[in-house]
């Protein structure tokens, strides 16, 4: 009974230890396996008492238009969003074109629809990709901000999933 | 029911004082706690003080440490900051495994407890030092997921309540972001499991009856969701009706269970009652004014024939329920008064109707504040005497600022409250000289 108890609560422990591990394994797989692309980024500068310092990142393709999903499914809050980017002459990524369905080829990275009432008078639809965090010790963060009054340039890799992670931020928007 | 049900640890302390000072005996004392089913020796060793000042203490500990993460020192390397809060959370697992297989039970729980919020705070930093997005309810969702084998292991309710409080976290973060949290029952499974098979806990036991209240509302949500296109997750006006029935059931259901054998059913269910009676005058307050009421007269009710589906399946059991409890006629009465004005406001647009209903609640509630008092003298029930005298006074002074029709309107229901008072305190002089007599 107390053996099996023990080996109960020491599975329980190893279980925390894999969650942990697979949260670190599941943010570096973009870091190894994606390929790192340049876009344009408007930080503003929240604060969180628990979370620390961090600026908020805004991208040209946090907003689509609605006509860029018509002729689709319904859209819903929540839903998956597939959003591809071409490399434009300047050499940053922005916004081709959106799809709820994978795309087959291309650079596209995954998003969610976090706003979608379709009475709202709105001409767009607002999407989350976990990338909207830059964490930075409070002087950075501020100095961050003085850098990129007028923007700047975030640095993504992108797995080949659609999975984005955020690798950088740099002056220079 | 009688509210000393939940102070009858504070009885037997008292009782304890009464033996010190030679009022009775110790044999008394023993008799006095066994009418109330607790155990005087056990109640005597009673910790439930140096327990909550522990737990508050271990989660300062952790909310100490959160906020140290927050500070993001670039001066300690990331991968030490991390492997450092790794090796934090399993050396305090470990060293709770040792303190519980060891015998101290209590202590380690309490050391899983703060190493659970370690493996939070450990999330946190992952989700920094990777800049995961905005909002993070899927590391809330795994911080609960690691809580919950410690709380299925051990079954102690703290444990539990921590999971079911981080899950509900989860919950409501994916909710406000559109998505609906489909593996919420694993903790309402968890917290029932607990409570059947661990120690008694009041806290848990509520946060159970919460946790399943919202997730019917919401999954309801959610299916009526799936029926028009593009909307978020958000409550309708059938939402409201499935609370009524909840409440209504949950009502029938304190009864019965205070009908079992065991104690600790019996004091669940003076909380459960406790609640429900708060809640429907609450509700009736509410509802004696006209605006709500317009409100409902106005809204869609899109989703009629899935509401009427879930209230019979709700009425269903509650009478099923009311009936080995002997509530039929309450619960019954209940189900009358409910469905009959649902019907009107979901099948009518004639905005009139609204004075008519608000007239009928307040009729209701000072019927019910009546009844309360009735019940209370009858059967020495003090709560039930004060809750009645409190409802007809608040529906006093809400109808002197409302003013309902005019002035003479208003007179003649202070007059109405005045002779229901009246008759209450003459009853209650019958009732003590009926006593007195016997």
């Amino acid at each position: 009974m107390k053996k099996g108890l023990t080996f109960a609560l020491g599975m329980a422990i190893a279980a925390q230890f894999l969650i942990l591990v697979g949260m670190y394994v599941k943010a570096q797989v973009p870091l190894w396996t994606g390929e790192p692309i340049r876009v344009k980024t408007i930080p503003v500068d929240p604060r969180s008492l628990f979370r620390g310092n961090y600026a908020r990142l805004n991208y040209d393709f946090s907003r689509i238009a609605k006509s860029a999903l018509t002729g689709e499914r319904p859209i819903r809050e929540g839903e998956v969003v597939y959003v591809s980017l071409k490399k434009s002459p300047s050499g940053l990524y922005e916004f081709s074109a959106a799809s709820l369905e994978k795309p087959i080829e291309g650079i596209f990275i995954k998003g969610r629809i976090a706003g979608a009432n379709p009475w709202s008078t709105e001409q767009f639809y607002r999407i989350k990709y976990g990338i909207e965090a830059y964490f930075a010790p409070k002087e950075k963060a501020l100095q961050l901000e003085r850098e990129l009054r007028d923007g700047g340039i975030a640095e993504l890799m992108v797995a080949p999933s659609g999975q984005v992670s955020l690798k950088s931020v740099i002056g220079g928007g | 029911m009688r509210l000393i049900r939940l102070l009858k640890y504070d009885l037997a302390r008292e009782a304890e004082d009464w033996v010190d000072d030679g009022v009775i005996s110790e044999a008394q004392a023993e008799l006095i706690c066994a009418r109330y089913q607790v155990d005087y020796r056990s109640a005597r060793q009673r910790s439930l003080g140096y327990n909550v000042l522990v737990g508050l203490a271990y989660l300062f500990i952790a909310l100490a440490l959160i906020t140290l993460i927050g500070a993001n020192w670039e001066e300690i390397p990331r991968a030490l900051r991390m492997g450092g809060l790794i090796a934090l959370t399993l050396v305090t697992q470990w060293v709770a495994l040792r303190a519980y297989c060891t015998g101290d039970r209590r202590a380690g729980e309490g050391l899983f407890l703060l190493g659970n919020f370690f493996f939070g705070a450990a999330i946190i930093l992952i989700a920094q030092i990777y800049h995961l997005g905005e909002h993070m309810p899927d590391g809330i969702f795994w911080w609960a997921l690691g809580c919950l084998p410690f709380a299925l292991i051990t079954r102690s309710p703290w444990l539990a309540i921590q999971a079911n409080v981080l899950a509900l976290l989860w919950f409501f973060l994916q909710v406000s972001m559109g998505y609906y949290p489909a593996l919420f029952p694993l903790f309402i499974a968890q917290s029932l499991y607990v409570l059947l098979r661990g120690r008694a806990s009041t806290i848990l036991m509520l946060l159970l009856v919460v946790s399943i209240g919202f997730w019917i509302e919401f999954s309801l949500s959610e299916f009526w969701r799936g029926e028009q296109l593009g909307a978020g997750l958000e409550f309708y006006s059938e939402n409201l009706a499935v609370a009524v029935s909840l409440f209504i059931l949950l009502y029938t259901f304190s009864h019965w269970l205070a009908l079992r054998a065991s104690p600790v059913a019996k004091d669940y269910a003076a909380v459960i009652s406790v609640w429900c009676l708060r809640f429907a005058l609450a509700s009736l307050l509410v509802f004696s004014f006209e605006q709500p009421w317009e409100a409902l007269i106005e809204a869609d009710w899109q989703h009629r024939l899935s509401m009427w589906l879930v209230v019979a399946v709700m009425a269903t059991v509650t009478l099923l329920l009311a009936l080995p409890a002997r509530r039929l006629i309450s619960s019954g009465l209940l189900y009358v008064f409910f469905i009959g004005a649902l019907i009107t406001v979901s099948s009518s647009d004639n905005q009139d109707l609204a004075m008519y209903l608000q007239v009928a609640t307040n009729f209701a509630l000072i019927g019910c504040g009546s009844w309360l008092i009735y019940r209370g003298i009858h059967d020495g029930i003090s709560h039930y005497f004060f809750l009645g005298v409190m409802s007809i006074l608040i529906t006093a002074l809400l109808r002197y600022i409302d003013l309902i029709g005019d002035y003479l309107g208003a007179s003649l229901i202070f007059i109405l409250f005045a002779g229901l008072l009246l008759g209450a305190a003459k009853y209650w002089k019958y009732h003590q000289g009926r006593e007195g007599a016997q």
